[in-house]
């Protein structure tokens, strides 16, 4: 291979692979969306506040969840549910005692009383 | 063709594929990117379930004022709602009771209005129900607005 055919294959492999590279950011991205990773906090804490707000006293919610934390606020009445690096808050207007009991990593029993 | 033509011509072949490549990445980012920057508002259900508690509220008292209407919904961010509960007897009496931000019923008479339109705007809520207290039949009228603009829309 002489000199210029060489310099011309090396520009198209950095133009392939930069564009390559572009791609697979764009896939990832996009993947990251579509399946919803970065809105499942904030699905999961609006689901559990409006059930809160939907449930009479005496009232225990199971929660069962793929990954992540959720933590409850009662002086604030907000529900806070973390996945990864996302973090997402949603209050609840429940006007009973609220509590939640961590039973594992993926479960949790939310309790409603008078 | 010079040498230094050459490199020059080839620079600016880079420049302009560089800027082709960069304004599809960022079209393709704004594009998807507010596609899913869409938030999911829950605010029609949260006014379903406030105004079961209302009226859950109004079945337990005789009588219902601002003050007995605040205690027993207690609502941690008031200004985020907006509630107008009117009762209406057989008689000429009427009662209302209105508790927290007014400013949402302005944008909800606005845009019911159909004059304009906002990104920002809050979830109205209307509706109509009988309620029979001490032998007396009552119509409800009541208006659930919510704001919780930050959580509900992009």
């Amino acid at each position: 291979m002489n000199k210029k055919g060489a310099e011309e294959l090396l520009i198209n492999v950095i133009n392939i692979t930069l564009i390559g590279m572009i791609l697979v950011i764009f896939i990832a991205w996009i993947s990251g969306l579509a399946t919803g990773k970065i809105s499942q906090s904030e699905v999961l804490s609006k689901e559990i506040a409006l059930l809160i707000d939907a449930a009479k006293p005496e009232t225990s919610l199971f929660i069962t969840h793929d990954s992540g934390e959720i933590s409850l606020n009662s002086a604030t009445k907000e529900i806070l549910v973390s996945i990864g690096e996302n973090e997402f808050s949603y209050d609840y207007f429940s006007k009973y005692k609220v509590s939640i009991q961590k039973i594992n990593e993926t479960s949790s029993i939310i309790k409603i009383e008078q | 063709m010079s040498k230094k033509a050459q490199i020059t011509g080839e620079t600016i072949i880079w420049v302009y594929r560089f800027v082709i490549i960069g304004l599809i990445s960022l079209s393709l980012v704004i594009i998807i990117g507010n596609k899913y920057a869409e938030k999911y508002d829950i605010r029609p259900a949260e006014s379903i379930i406030l105004t079961e508690k209302i009226i859950d509220c109004i079945k337990n008292s005789s009588d219902i004022d601002m003050n007995f209407m605040s205690s027993c919904l207690n609502l941690p961010n008031i200004k985020d709602y907006y509630i107008n509960i009117t009762m209406i007897p057989d008689s000429n009496y009427n009662k209302s009771v209105i508790i927290g931000n007014s400013d949402l019923k302005v944008m909800c008479n606005i845009l019911n209005s159909g004059k304009t339109k906002s990104a920002k705007s809050p979830a109205c809520s209307y509706s109509d129900y009988f309620i029979f207290f001490d032998n007396q039949k009552f119509s409800v009228k009541l208006e659930t607005d919510i704001g919780k603009y930050e959580k509900n829309l992009k």
